[in-house]
Parts: C-alpha cells; structure tokens; sequence
C-alpha cells in the first residue's frame, strides 16, 4: 500500500499527518542511480537519526537504515522515490535525506 | 527445483555431477553440508570470516581513499557496510543452522539469491544503461562472495590443478589459465554464459573429449557450487538440481552412450578397409597436442590435420619457435616416427589474432580479408618461426605441412620459396632440420579447386577442407540463420568441385584427404569414398564410428552410388538418395 500524498511535485511535498511523520518526493538524479555506494551513505546517514526512515519506490519499499534493503530496492537514475520519516527528529531528517537523494553524486563521502 | 537452460551444443554427450563454480576466482565449494554437530563450528567460521572482511574493507578504504580520493575508495566503504551488516550475517547463519549448510554454501545461496534478484529487475528495465548498471550491482554481491570465500578457505583454497573428484565446471566463460590443468578424469563437462561454437572452451571441450554447452546466457546465479547438475552436449541442455525423474532418464542415456562406445573400442585393431579390401586411411583432426593419445586410442593411423591455432589465440605475445617446438614434438613423439602428423600453418583471421600481432584494421568482410596463409605471407616473422619449428620437429618423425586457405597457384608458390629460405637459414644457422619435408595445401577455396590440376603439380598432397569449401562456393555462412540452407556438402556444385580435385590429384599420383566435418559424419562416407578418397581425417572421437561404415563398403558399390550422385540436379536429391543408401549399408548409423 502506498502512502497518501498531498501533491506531486517533487523535492517540494512535505506532508504531516497525524502522528508525525514527514513525507517527500525526491527524483534521484545521480547517474547511477541509488547504487551500493549511494545507498550506503545514505543508510549511514540515516542511521544518526532516531526516526524511522523508509523510502518508497512505487509498491516497493525499503528500510532506509538498512543497506542491502535500499539496494534490493532498485532504485534507478531519473526515478522518483518517497521518503518516509517518523520520529522526534523527523524534521530536521528530512531535510538532509532528501538533499543526499537528490545530490547528483552519492560517492563523495565520509560518514 | 529443476532449472533448465538452453545453449549452443559444442561437445557431445551426457555427463552429471556436482557444479564448480568457477566466476569466484577458482574458489570452490566442496561439500553442500556438514554434520549437525559441525553447524556450530561452521557460524564461527563465518563470524570470523565477516569480521576479517570488514577490517579488511576498512583498511582498504583508507588507503585506497588516500591514493585515489573517495569517490573510489567509498567501494569498500560499501563492501565494509555490507559485511557489517547483521542482517547479512544472520540470514546466511540461519541457513548453516536450519539445513546444516557449510558455510561456503550458505554464503552463496544468499549470495545468489540477491543476485538473482537484482538480475531479475534488470530484465523490467526497458533501457539498456540502466540494465547495465543493474547488472553492474549485481557484480558487486559477486565480488563480496568471492572475498568472503577466499577468506572461509584459507589454506584451504584447493587449485584447479589439484582436484580428486570429478566435477562438472560452470562460468562465464573460461580462461585460458583456467583450463590449463583440466583433465576428463576430474572435469567430466563444462557448460558456459558465453562463447560459440568456435569459442575457445567449444575447443577445449572437444579436445577434451568432455560433453559442453556453451552460450547459454545469464544462469550463474540459479546455481551454487556443489549443486548436482546435467549437461547434455547433444541437445545444449543444461539442468541445475535435477528431479529424480530427470535424472533417471540421464542415467540411462549415459549407461546407452558406455556401451556404445565399448562396442566401438572393439574396432580399435580392426583394419579400416572397406569390405572387398581397399584400404581407407583414417587419420584424426586435432587442437591441441594433448589429443594425439585420442588418435592412437581410437586406431586412427595418424594425425590428417594439426591445427595450430591454439598456440596463438589468448596469448598476450605469439609463441616462441621453442614452445611451438615442444608442442609439436608432444604430438610427433605421441604418434611415433612412422605415423604422419601433418601441421597445418596458422589459419587465423584478423578478426581473432592475439592483441600484439592483431595490428590489422577491422575489416568490412574477414571472411573475403586478410586472414590465414594471406596474414602470414604479410607477417613474414610470424610465418618463419613457425616454419622453422616445423621444419626441426620433422627430424623426429613423418612430419608433413600444410598451407591452408591458398587461393592463387602463386601464393602457394610464395609458401614454398618461404620455406627455402627458412631452410637456408637453418642450414646458415647449422641447425638440424628436415630437407626433404612433404609439402601439401589445403583446397578449400573455390579457385583452388579450379585450378587443382595445377596445384597438384607444385605439391605432395592435398587435403580438401569442406566447410570452407561449401561456404565460400555457395557464399553462405552457415552460422547465418537466414542462408544456411543454402550451406549443404551435397549440394551439386561442391561435390564437382571435390570430384575435380581428387581426379587432379590422381593424375600427379599425390595423396588427397578430406578433413572437414564432411568426412566425420557417416552419411558422406560412402560418397567419398566412391568420388574417389582413400583418406579422411576426422576428430578422433568419429574414428570407429566412420571406420565401421567403411568396413561395410564395396567399393564398386561406392563407385556406382557416386555416379548416381554426379547425375542429380539438387542437394536435397542427393541428402535422401545417401540417406536411404547409408540405411541399407549399415541401417543402425542412419538413425
């Protein structure tokens, strides 16, 4: 089932519903798409927070703190995803998942 | 559950055994299970391995980063995150608990299993790139497998060379390196994701004498090492975990092909001759120097056709005049001083030369380019080491040599004052070496079959090489789906050809061999031998099969069904006229 969301515009839709969690659609415009390097930092980043992170790609969805979870999810370049965060944090979450998604490269990193 | 994969049948016969895996660097999974009182022993091992992985993966993310900045080193930062991972580990830990799994095997049922379903998803996508790049995340669990195996054996790591059972080898493909120590008693059959009918491992197999398979796609990941598994080389069938029924019916296809090849080994010391008494001379077509034992062990009387091209193909530099010496002499000492081995000189075409000499262009069309005697005669260095290693291994017994793929009486004419100077150079150099060489071409271009009568007078023999002589008489690529129709060893045009050049042979008094596949299959025999032949050179494994055609011949009865043949206007009359004939010679081999 997939979550219900206020608009499609991406990098832009924020939602809040009832118990807390933030929504948002991000195009992932790396070339290679979410590939093991990318899903790893973004695992790793996702980790510092306490909220629960889930991407969504179409039905699919994946733990966003579990590495090989993001990459059996088979996130390709050009797609859009949805990022799912719940938690005390959620805010501040989202902000930087979502900038990791849509950086166009996910190899430069040092977490 | 049994999966089955199709692919191109390049090596008869059945064979089923457990799978080698050989992607993963040669490392191999011996045994499936342990004991249930090992599984404990076994999660440590794992652990262990994990750990050692992890830090490793670390380490080299350090000093990778330092050396070519992060983008690469953040590889192992992944591979680290992937080894760290618990979920990972506990999922291959509850197999090695739940079906007492070794933990190799464990590893790579995991393994195989994201693999096949990133592969899975690969094909969904519509674009190309982005099945690559899918297809480029699944290499990345292959490379984690391989480091983790490497690490689960240790010591351990049993090279090829050193197997003592036998085994059935899957890969992608194979490497020269990789094959270098097989032998049919541990390797009984390999079956590959790529390759064709001319691929190296379709060589090998041959040369083996081992069932194949090869070009059967993407089918690695259905398969772990230790899987039982069935490679049917007659129909390019391959069967990963078969079911008993499956296997039932295999068992006794292998039991059917023993007993025939017992009846065979009967023929051994039997003359081939046919049954009024004209001597058919049988001689094997061979690749590598290993299969001269194949040849005496099947009763062929020499070697028709020694192909050299092994030599030369996946090498990073060509061969020394010393190895080419120590091949040759391994299949000259293997037949012994009186039977012939005839060498035929490189037959490459530009398309698949090794990397150093393959300095020539990519050619529109390399069927009609630069390839065989024509690239030698412009590699003048290449062609005389080779010449010069012929011309001293021919001391050791009858050597002959062939030139293959001539097409004009002056390019033969160039070979042969080639080989006078190699031998001046030779004589210069006061090395020992054979003068009186026997001298033979190949036919197998239409113009050279055209001009026969003029080339017998320049040679000692000839040798008929049928599946160049169809394809180009006929301009059809048999490998073409389109036009192999068209590529028929009955058609009339290539059966006067093959008459025009035994009857010029006769004339010089030289010897003639047929030594393309024509010749190996039973339907052509008696043809053959009634337009005249009195030699065919097969690959050894179709010696007894031919030589038991042969014994069942007359020859004026060959002779006559020749003639009948001479008057038909099409192939496909000839094909059922030799089909109805062959049932009534020797009904059991029309099947």
């Amino acid at each position: 089932m997939t979550p219900s969301v206020t608009s499609h515009a991406p990098n832009e839709t924020i939602t809040v519903n009832g118990s807390g969690s933030i929504r948002r659609t991000v195009r992932v415009v790396n070339p290679l798409g979410l590939h093991m390097r990318a899903a790893d930092r973004f695992s790793r980043a996702a980790e510092q927070f306490s909220s629960t992170v889930t991407i969504w790609n179409g039905d699919a969805r994946a733990n966003g703190k579990n590495l090989l979870d993001l990459i059996m999810l088979v996130v390709l370049p050009e797609t859009e995803v949805l990022v799912e965060v719940d938690g005390p944090d959620a805010v501040m979450a989202i902000d930087s998942l979502c900038d990791i998604l849509a950086a166009p490269g996910g190899e430069d990193y040092t977490i | 559950m049994e999966i089955r994969h199709h692919g191109i049948a390049v090596s008869p016969g059945v064979a089923i055994g457990p799978a080698f895996v050989i992607d993963t660097e040669g490392v191999r999974i011996t045994h499936q299970t342990v004991p249930p009182e090992q599984a404990a022993a076994e999660v440590t091992r794992l652990r262990r391995a994990f750990e050692i992985a992890a830090t490793e993966a670390r380490d080299n993310r350090q000093r990778i980063t330092a050396l070519h900045g992060p983008a690469i080193g953040n590889i192992f930062a992944a591979q680290g995150s992937v080894f760290e991972d618990p979920g990972f580990r506990e999922q291959i830990e509850a197999l090695v608990r739940s079906q007492n799994y070794s933990a190799e095997y464990a590893v790579s049922r995991v393994i195989r299993e994201f693999v096949r379903r990133l592969e899975e998803s690969a094909l969904r996508s519509v674009a190309e790139q982005h099945r690559a790049e899918v297809r480029r995340r699944a290499k990345d669990f292959i490379d984690i497998e391989r480091q983790i195996m490497l690490l689960l054996q240790g010591e351990n790591t049993e090279p090829f060379g050193e197997l003592t059972e036998p085994v059935i080898v899957l890969a992608t493909d194979l490497l020269p390196s990789e094959t270098a120590d097989f032998s049919p008693r541990t390797v009984h059959a390999f079956a590959t994701e790529s390759g064709g009918a001319t691929s190296h491992t379709a060589i090998l197999a041959g040369a083996l004498e081992i069932p194949a398979v090869v070009g059967l796609g993407r089918f690695l990941s259905d398969v772990s090492g230790g899987d039982i598994v069935i490679v049917d080389g007659e129909e390019g069938i391959l069967i990963i975990n078969p079911d008993e029924s499956t296997l039932a019916r295999y068992d006794e296809k292998r039991t059917v092909e023993r007993s025939r090849a017992d009846r065979y080994d009967s023929l051994r010391d039997k003359p081939s001759a046919t049954s009024d008494g004209t001597p058919i001379r049988l001689l094997g077509n061979i690749e590598l120097a290993g299969e001269a034992v194949h040849c005496l062990e099947r009763g062929a009387e020499g070697v028709g056709l020694y192909r050299t091209e092994f030599l030369y193909l996946n090498k990073t530099s060509d061969p020394t005049e010393e190895e080419q010496y120590e091949a040759y002499k391994t299949v000259v000492t293997t037949l012994g001083p009186n039977r012939p081995v005839v060498i035929r000189t490189l037959d490459l075409g530009a398309d698949k030369f090794s990397s150093v000499t393959g300095a020539v262009g990519v050619e529109k069309n390399p069927f009609l380019g630069l390839r065989s005697v024509r690239l030698c005669l412009r590699k003048l260095d290449l062609f005389k080491t080779q010449l010069r290693a012929i011309l001293r291994v021919a001391l050791l017994g009858d050597v002959r040599v062939m030139f293959p793929m001539i097409s004009t009486v002056d390019e033969l004419r160039q070979c042969k004052t080639l080989l006078n100077e190699v031998k001046e150079d030779l004589e210069d150099g006061g090395i020992p070496f054979k003068r009186e060489l026997s001298v033979g071409t190949m036919v197998e271009v239409p113009s050279a079959a055209l001009v026969a009568d003029i080339l017998a007078r320049e040679v000692d023999f000839f040798s008929i090489g049928t599946n160049d002589l169809i394809q180009y008489t006929l301009a059809a690529d048999r490998n073409n789906e389109n036009v192999a129709h068209l590529y028929n060893p009955t058609d009339p045009a290539v059966l006067r050809l093959i008459k025009r050049v035994v009857e010029a042979a006769d004339k010089e008094q030289i010897e003639v061999n047929v030594c393309g596949e024509m010749s190996g299959e039973p339907l052509y025999v008696p043809l053959l031998v009634g337009l005249g032949l009195r030699q065919l050179s097969v690959t050894p494994r179709k010696v007894p099969e031919i030589k038991r055609v042969i014994r069942q011949l007359r020859v004026d009865e060959a002779r006559r069904l020749a003639d009948q043949v001479l008057e038909m206007d099409t192939a496909r009359q000839v094909g059922s006229f030799l089909r109805d004939q062959l049932r009534r010679i020797l009904p059991e081999a029309a099947d």
